[in-house]
């Protein structure tokens, strides 16, 4: 297969439109070290239209034994080591790292007010110690 | 991986059981995908349209796999509707909730957008993971007439959607 012929059939690819021939055909092209002719390109575009499309459908959630079923596989597959896999972390995309980021603010004004509390507690004590005494000195000196 | 997981599945689950219509097999899908994703973290490229599109890649084409393997296309393509279907789910955050059906609204102005015969194609390729020579099967349009109508379809649904990408 050419880059020509590769890249006449990028957008069937994409759709995983081509029968099953074509498509072996199209990713061993795809995965072949030859210099590409804007291969790569031409399938990331249509991909990406792909996966697009997918936001036309209302997201659903799994029943939650889906999670704790590929939980139990991953942990079997390495020992325990699921959440030590950095690898999926990189992956985040965006809109995750920037809610993450969300969280962690929400999470330092609360520490600070905390500590704003804490700190501002037992000043406001003595300042009320010393107005009570001022105050008793006053009254006492009318 | 979890984080993933909560963020992403939502979306695996409803393109594989718009393929498949069938809740449990969906699942299995959504579980090979995660399992999937987890082996290939190494080869993730980000540049390649995010971690969602790369999901939604790995879902769907495990879906039409599978799909085609039980040769049940014949069946689902004759139950296949010309609008997808949309199923509720608990309410996420109403910021995501927001974003999600900004990107919806989106791609169905942008599906609207295309001339009946081409939205049609995409329908049937996108939504129920029909291949160009089915598509002609059922359509009783021409083989290199399908393959254009995707082909015109994928560029034209491109230009529409190009501010997204960025």
């Amino acid at each position: 297969m050419t880059c020509d012929e590769f890249k006449e059939r990028a957008a069937a690819f994409a759709l995983v439109a081509l029968d099953d021939g074509e498509r072996d055909a199209c990713a061993r092209h795809l995965a072949s070290a030859l210099p590409h002719l804007g291969c790569r390109e031409a399938a990331a575009e249509a991909e990406l239209v792909a996966a697009h499309l997918g936001a036309a459908l209302a997201p659903e959630r799994p029943a939650p034994h889906v999670w704790r079923e590929i939980a139990d596989r991953l942990y079997a597959a390495r020992g325990g080591a699921v959440e030590a896999h950095e690898g999926i972390h990189a992956g985040i995309d965006e809109g995750t790292r920037r809610r993450s980021l969300y969280h962690l603010c929400g999470w330092l004004v609360a520490a600070a007010l905390v500590g704003l509390y804490l700190y501002n507690t037992p000043l406001d004590h003595r300042l009320l110690q010393m107005l009570s005494t001022h105050g008793g000195h006053l009254v006492a000196g009318h | 991986m979890r984080l993933v997981y909560e963020e992403h599945a939502p979306r695996a689950l409803a393109i594989a059981r718009r393929i498949l219509r069938n809740v449990e097999e969906a699942e299995d899908i959504v579980q090979e995908t995660f399992l999937e994703l987890w082996r290939r973290a190494p080869q993730f490229d980000g540049r390649r349209g995010g971690l969602v599109s790369w999901v939604v890649t790995i879902a769907r084409s495990r879906a039409i796999d599978r799909l085609r393997s039980s040769a049940t296309a014949g069946r689902v393509a004759d139950e296949a509707s010309a609008s997808p279907e949309v199923h509720p789910t608990s309410p996420p955050c109403p910021m995501t909730e927001t974003e999600r059906r900004l990107t919806e609204s989106k791609v169905a102005d942008a599906l609207a957008a295309l001339p009946p015969e081409q939205r049609r194609t995409i329908q049937l390729a996108y939504f129920d993971g029909l291949s160009q020579t089915e598509i002609a099967a059922k359509t009783g349009s021409p083989l290199g007439t399908v393959k254009m109508r995707v082909k015109l379809a994928v560029e034209k649904l491109k230009n529409l959607l190009k501010d997204d990408f960025s």
